[in-house]
């Protein structure tokens, strides 16, 4: 079916019309919780619902229950070749498309150089994914399964998930904001392997106060993925042990993907309530620092990659990264150079912040 | 013969541009070229009566300054953030009362230090060792 911006509502309409037959021709299954919510995810090979597992840190698939995302995983050989969709034009102009179905029931990711859909009915949180063949997946889904299908779902829900790390203590703690390069993934790094916790370090759902919440109710930071991509020379840095990384292979960035759990030696919470957000700045100074910032300033570095990361949903993220700047306090955090001076300065933050 | 008495009233240019205020500092996001315009107190005045499609000659006579808010429109519409509207909605009682006493001189400026990062493909325009937003072709 060829989809353009006239005929896409009603070609995705179509397949989904297909949702339970496609469904039941399906004989791999996984089920995940990610960012508060129940996952489950279908397909005819087990190589993606292994690659779901993986991600979420999941185990095998439990007994039938509602889901709160349902998500097909096609193959051109599970599908009806006629409803196999694809894109009408020369050129496909994601940010046209967004703006031309703003509002609509469905959004959409078309990936042109592999030629992969990721598509969801925001009204009954079902997903289809459309790959060309078993190994036709961008590289970036092994570390992040399905993350387009996750956060569609939860700004359903007036959440969202947001690209930003997360570090706690005690079940309260800080969002870490700031581009790459910024030492958003070394701060959790060092705090992880020194004592602090985290519900992720890429991206995680962040959960405002419900509307007409009592004073003081926080935002709150779920964890999403159940992994941390690090460098081996991130590793070196912080002593990361050995048998984490002995023997894994790195992924596409040259990279190790490895448990929260795993590097911190400890169970990592699944929710934090949020005291402040911090913008991580590598100064090569001797001792961490904190200075506060202004909701303008916070908003500014947490928005760029807020909108741009996910798509088909900016101008709601535009408004969460407003939303959260504006509710919480704001900090530039000047960095030390010692993974434990970072950590154990963080965690006095955190606890004053809690104070 | 200036826009402004010639269109009723104006309304976003699309759901690419986005506004929020922060204690008082009105911040627009053009998200589709990356642009960024910070205004001061009367232009964000200015702009909340004009965004939300309040009718043009209401404003001008309840500010005093015709003259102002034309030059003002016309940078808002140089910026591409705001077209025409056909129709205009009815203003509130407290947004009259403080545009009555809007201070003069509304300002807009434009940034665009966070254009690459806003408008940068998060697929295409990574640098695989440095990750998003550093392109490929980056020193």
């Amino acid at each position: 079916m060829l989809v353009t911006t006239t005929t896409a509502e009603e070609v995705f309409a179509t397949l989904f019309a297909e949702f339970d037959a496609l469904a039941a021709g399906l004989a791999t299954s996984v089920r995940v919780g990610s960012s508060g919510l129940s996952l489950r995810c279908r397909a005819s090979e087990g190589a993606v619902v292994q690659m779901v597992a993986a991600g979420h840190g999941a185990g095998p698939d439990s007994p039938a229950q509602a889901d709160d995302i349902d998500v097909l995983h096609l193959l051109p050989q599970d599908i009806d070749p006629a409803l196999w969709p694809r894109w009408g034009a020369a050129y496909f102009q994601e940010r046209e498309v967004e703006a031309a179905l703003q509002g609509g029931r469905y959004r959409f990711h078309y990936y042109d150089d592999l030629g992969f859909w990721q598509i969801f009915d925001s009204q009954r949180c079902r997903g289809l994914q459309l790959a060309t063949a078993p190994e036709a997946l961008p590289a970036w889904e092994s570390g992040s399964p399905l993350r387009n299908f996750i956060h569609w779902a939860l700004l359903t829900r007036g959440a969202g998930l947001i690209h930003a790390g997360t570090l706690a203590t005690g079940g309260r703690g800080v969002l870490l904001a700031g581009k790459g390069g910024s030492g958003k993934s070394g701060t959790v790094l060092a705090g992880l392997r020194h004592g602090l916790d985290s519900v992720g370090d890429d991206y995680v759902a962040l959960v405002p106060p419900a509307p007409g919440h009592a004073p003081g109710a926080s935002f709150h930071a779920r964890a999403a993925f159940g992994c941390m991509k690090i460098d081996p020379a991130g590793a070196a840095r912080v002593d990361l042990p050995a048998g984490l990384t002995h023997g894994k292979p790195l992924n596409w960035q040259g990279k190790y993907l490895l448990p929260l759990d795993a590097i911190a030696g400890r169970a990592q919470p699944a929710d934090i309530a949020l005291t402040a957000l911090v913008l991580p700045q590598i100064t090569h100074g001797t001792r961490t620092r904190f200075h506060p910032m202004g909701p303008r300033e916070a908003f500014l570095a947490l928005a760029p990659s807020g909108v741009t990361q996910i798509p088909f949903a900016r101008p709601e993220m535009a408004r969460c990264c407003a939303e959260v700047s504006r509710g919480l306090p704001g900090y530039r955090m000047e960095l030390g150079t010692d993974p434990a001076e970072i950590a154990a300065a963080l965690a006095d933050f955190i606890e004053e912040q809690a104070s | 013969m200036s826009e402004t008495s010639e269109v009723t009233a104006y309304s976003l240019a699309g759901p690419d541009i986005v506004h929020e205020e922060f204690d008082g500092d009105m911040v627009i996001l053009n998200l589709s070229c990356g642009q960024y315009f910070g205004l001061n107190e009367s232009g964000a005045l200015l702009w909340k009566a004009i965004a939300e499609g309040h009718e043009v000659t209401r404003i001008a006579a309840l500010t005093g300054r015709g003259e102002e808010l034309a030059e003002f429109v016309g940078k808002l519409r140089g910026f591409g953030l705001i077209l025409p509207a056909e129709t205009a909605t009815p203003m509130p009682d407290d947004l009259a009362l403080a545009l009555g006493g809007a201070a003069p001189g509304p300002t807009v400026d434009c940034y665009d230090d966070l254009a690459d990062l806003i408008i940068a493909d998060p697929i295409h325009d990574t640098d695989p060792q440095a990750g998003w937003p550093k392109r490929p072709d980056t020193p």
